[in-house]
This record gives structure tokens, C-alpha cells and sequence, in this order.
């Protein structure tokens, strides 16, 4: 938003509130959303081939768009997507496998079709089923994002299909709250 | 005239510069503000809007004394106010998915910490906390008054601020008459009118309200005191552009949010004194929010 469009709508408070008190209570921001895409290309593998990729993920990122000082960073959500899926795999095609954060479970998949995950779904939804979150890696993000700065991860992906033919992409989106100093 | 525009101009910069809060207090309401989806938006800032479109609507009523053919000018200078109660503190909120879908209450702009909802896995999302502490929502409004031709004043309010440094344009612009319904009726015991009016008030290209009202107001006189009332239907609009950056925002996701002001019809009642030129009004007003306003005066 632009500057003085902020300070256009806050000029219009401020004129209204004249002799106001601001409260003490922490100003709440969404933080930025931190996304890691994970791109599968197998093509003519045995069936059952596993598969396996990471990225690093900057926690410290989700900060970006944050003008306060920030106190504390509280997620609150994980969501995985699988999309653009491309070539001779159907999106009916079952996917097993794990994410993982620094080596700790994050979630898992088990017997997941493609085309189950097209949408943007929780990890913490139990109507997908064979989509089941981890409680240790999901604490141990919890517990990453109160450090200061929070810090870069290292998020795996590891699975295996029963086509020789898979190409999809899987994301994983982060959400977070920041608590700003009043 | 151009006297009158300066002192309604600063009448209303005054208010602007009166807000004593800092910088960083500013743009905290606006942050807050931003970061809500339409939905929730609504209910946090409705109690705001309401007071704001009261205040607007406040101030009008007078006592009658419209005669049929006369010279009247008068400049006011009124102060209205919202009062804040804990109604206007809470509302129901739905949390974001994977949270639980039924609404829970939790502060609007006025109120205290936004409620805590517990989620999978030991999550927790919080509602935005309240920003504004203040048992009252005021506002300063120029206003002048200019008649009488067939028992009809006209009644104006005006203020143009231009930008300045970091502060948007502001323009306030309304418009009405009242008539004076008592001559075609001698006999009644107190003095009767009929009055509408429009305003609209802009803030750079970000916000901008409107509000309507027409009334049947009342009054009789004792020496210099006059007693005053009636009841008016109003109506209040406010829309605000911003950019939105909560969940699921895309780098061009654009907000137009359009709300409307809950009081819909006052019942008022006042008192005022009158010496001379010099003009003081007070009254109360009561609806789905209260009000308040005193109006400074001076002229014929």
C-alpha cells in the first residue's frame, strides 16, 4: 500500500480521534508467507522408485513485510499443494511419502492421490485421507520461530509412487502471526 | 466568505493536529485494520463506523425560530461524541481454517485482547487485539446557518484542508434546509420544522463517508433558554480502499470495503441559550449508539 494511502486513512482516524488513548495490546500482523515448492520429474523408473528433494526454507523471511518491531512469531498453519501436473502422469496417481524439517517428521502421505492435494489443503484437515501432520515437526517449527532471527531449515521431501511416470509439484505454505511491540 | 472558509478549515485541521498520539500509534490502527479479510473486518470496525456516522448526524437539530421572510446567519462551531459502551467492544469472529468454524467473541477496534482460539497440535490463533481506548468518539464540525426566505433556512457545513507534507486532502461538504412547519399550524403549543440534510466527507482517495438524514424537530422558549427535540432517520455509508495482506493476499489484492452506519433512526432532546449573538447548544441523542453534541455559535 502506498505511503500516503496509509497515512490517509490514518489522518482520517487521527481526525476522528482526537483525545483517544492507543491501547498497550500488541498490534497483531500476518506474517509473510514463506513457501517452498518441491518439483518431481521421474520418467520410465520402476514402479515404486523413490523420490526426493529439499529446499531451504528462510523462516526469517516471513518477517518481510513487518514495519514494528516484532516480539514474537506464532505459526498457526501449514498447508500443502500438489499441482502442475504434466506429462503422463494422472492426477489420479496415489503418492506416499514424508516431509520433513531438519530431519523431524512434518507430515506424511499415505495412498494420496494427486489430484486430492490440487487444492490448498491444512495438513491439520482429517478429511484427506492418509494426510497426517506430525506433532514433533510441527513443534520443532514452533520452536524455530521463537528464535531471534529465526532461522533457515532445511525441509525434505521423500517418496515413492506406484507409476513410472510422475511429475507434480508439491508446495508447502508456512502461516504466521507477529506480535509487534504497541 | 473566505473568512468563514479558513475558520472551517482550521476548525477541522485543528482536530486533525489535536491527536496527540505518535506516529507509530498511527499507523498501528491502520496495520490492525489492514490485516483483517473482509469478513472479520466488518465486525471489528462496525462500532467505529456507527459512531462515526452518528457523529456525522449529530448537531443539527436546533430550535425553531425560523420566521417567514427574515435575515439569519449564524456560524457554529459543534463538538459531537459517540459514547463507547461494552457493546461496542465485542463481536463474533469466525477463526481461519484449520481453527474451529464457529464464531467466537472477541474485541472490535474499542475493545481489549483479541480472544485466543486453540487449534491442532497445540496451535493457537488470536483474533486482533483492540487499539482505541476512549469512552467517547468525538469530532469537531464547522457549521453555518443562513436564512430565512418562506420559514426556510439553508444549513452548511465546509472544510476543504489541502495536502499537506504527509496528510491527505480532506474535504467535507453537506448540505440541508429546515422549514418551519408552525406557520401553517398558529395554534400549537411549541414551535415545529421539518429538516433533511447531506453530507459527505473524503479523505484523500482512501475513505470516503456520506450520510442522509430528515427530521421533525420541536422546541419552545423560556427567557433566554430554549428547549428542544425530536426524531430523525439517518443513514451513514463509509468506504475504505486498502491493500490486503492477511492470509491468502496476492501482491495486488485490493480491498474495497463498504460499510454502513447501524443507527437508523435518534430520538433527541436539548437545551439552548441564546444571548443575543451568541449561540450554545447542547444535546443528547439516543438510538442504537448515544450521542452527544454542544454547538458554539455566533450570529443573528
Amino acid at each position: 500500500m502506498k505511503r500516503w494511502a496509509i497515512v490517509a486513512l490514518v489522518a482520517a482516524v487521527a481526525a476522528l480521534f482526537s483525545g483517544c488513548e492507543f491501547t498497550n495490546s500488541p498490534l497483531l500482523v500476518e506474517g509473510a508467507f514463506v513457501n517452498s515448492a518441491f518439483r518431481v520429474d521421474q520418467d520410465g523408473l520402476p514402479a515404486n522408485t523413490p523420490f526426493g528433494t529439499v529446499a531451504t526454507v528462510h523462516l526469517n523471511d516471513v518477517l518481510q513485510n513487518v514495519n514494528n518491531v516484532a516480539d514474537s512469531i506464532k505459526i498457526y498453519n501449514i498447508s500443502v499443494t500438489i499441482d502442475s501436473v504434466t506429462g503422463a502422469t494422472a492426477t489420479s496417481t496415489p503418492i506416499s511419502g514424508i516431509a520433513s524439517i531438519d530431519g523431524n517428521p512434518l507430515f506424511s502421505l499415505n495412498n494420496v492421490a494427486l489430484s486430492a492435494l490440487h487444492t490448498e489443503h491444512s495438513i491439520f484437515d482429517p478429511s484427506i485421507a492418509g494426510c497426517t501432520f506430525n506433532a514433533i515437526g510441527v513443534q520443532y517449527l514452533v520452536h524455530s520461530l521463537r528464535q531471534n532471527p529465526p532461522p533457515n531449515v532445511t525441509v525434505a521431501v521423500l517418496g515413492s509412487s506406484s507409476a513410472s511416470a510422475l511429475h507434480f509439484t508439491l508446495h508447502v505454505k508456512i502461516y504466521t502471526q507477529i506480535y509487534t511491540s504497541p | 466568505m473566505q473568512k468563514h472558509h479558513r475558520f472551517a478549515g482550521y476548525a477541522l485541521l485543528g482536530l486533525v493536529l489535536a491527536f496527540g498520539g505518535s506516529a507509530r500509534g498511527q499507523n498501528q490502527f491502520e496495520e490492525a485494520v489492514k490485516q483483517l479479510s473482509s469478513d472479520n473486518v466488518k465486525g471489528y470496525l462496525q462500532p467505529f463506523v456507527d459512531g462515526f456516522g452518528s457523529n456525522l448526524n449529530s448537531g443539527l437539530m436546533r430550535p425553531v425560530n425560523m420566521t417567514s421572510l427574515g435575515f439569519t446567519m449564524k456560524v457554529e462551531v459543534i463538538a459531537v461524541g459517540t459514547l463507547i459502551g461494552e457493546q461496542q467492544k465485542n463481536y463474533n469472529a469466525v477463526a481461519p481454517y484449520p481453527f474451529n468454524q464457529t464464531p467466537v467473541q472477541t474485541a472490535t477496534v474499542f475493545g481489549g485482547p483479541g480472544t485466543v482460539v486453540s487449534g491442532p497440535s497445540g496451535l493457537e490463533y488470536q483474533f486482533q487485539n483492540g487499539q482505541l481506548k476512549t469512552r467517547l468518539m468525538p469530532m469537531a464540525i464547522p457549521q453555518a446557518t443562513i436564512g430565512t426566505i418562506f420559514g426556510t433556512e439553508a444549513v452548511v457545513r465546509y472544510a476543504a484542508i489541502p495536502k499537506m507534507d504527509n496528510f491527505p486532502h480532506i474535504d467535507l461538504v453537506g448540505f440541508g434546509v429546515r422549514h418551519n412547519i408552525s406557520q401553517y399550524v398558529p395554534d400549537i403549543p411549541v414551535d415545529l420544522a421539518a429538516g433533511v440534510f447531506y453530507q459527505k466527507l473524503t479523505v484523500g482517495d482512501v475513505f470516503d463517508a456520506h450520510t442522509m438524514n430528515v427530521s421533525l424537530q420541536a422546541s419552545t422558549s423560556f427567557a433566554i433558554f430554549r428547549i428542544y427535540g425530536g426524531a430523525q432517520y439517518e443513514t451513514s455509508a463509509m468506504s475504505v480502499h486498502y491493500t490486503y495482506t492477511g492470509p491468502g493476499a496476492t501482491g495486488t489484492s485490493l480491498i474495497e470495503l463498504d460499510m454502513n452506519g447501524g443507527n437508523r433512526v435518534r430520538a433527541t432532546a436539548g437545551l439552548g441559550l441564546d444571548l443575543v449573538v451568541l449561540h450554545l447548544n447542547t444535546d443528547i441523542s439516543i438510538g442504537k449508539v448515544t450521542s452527544v453534541s454542544t454547538g458554539l455559535g455566533f450570529g443573528l
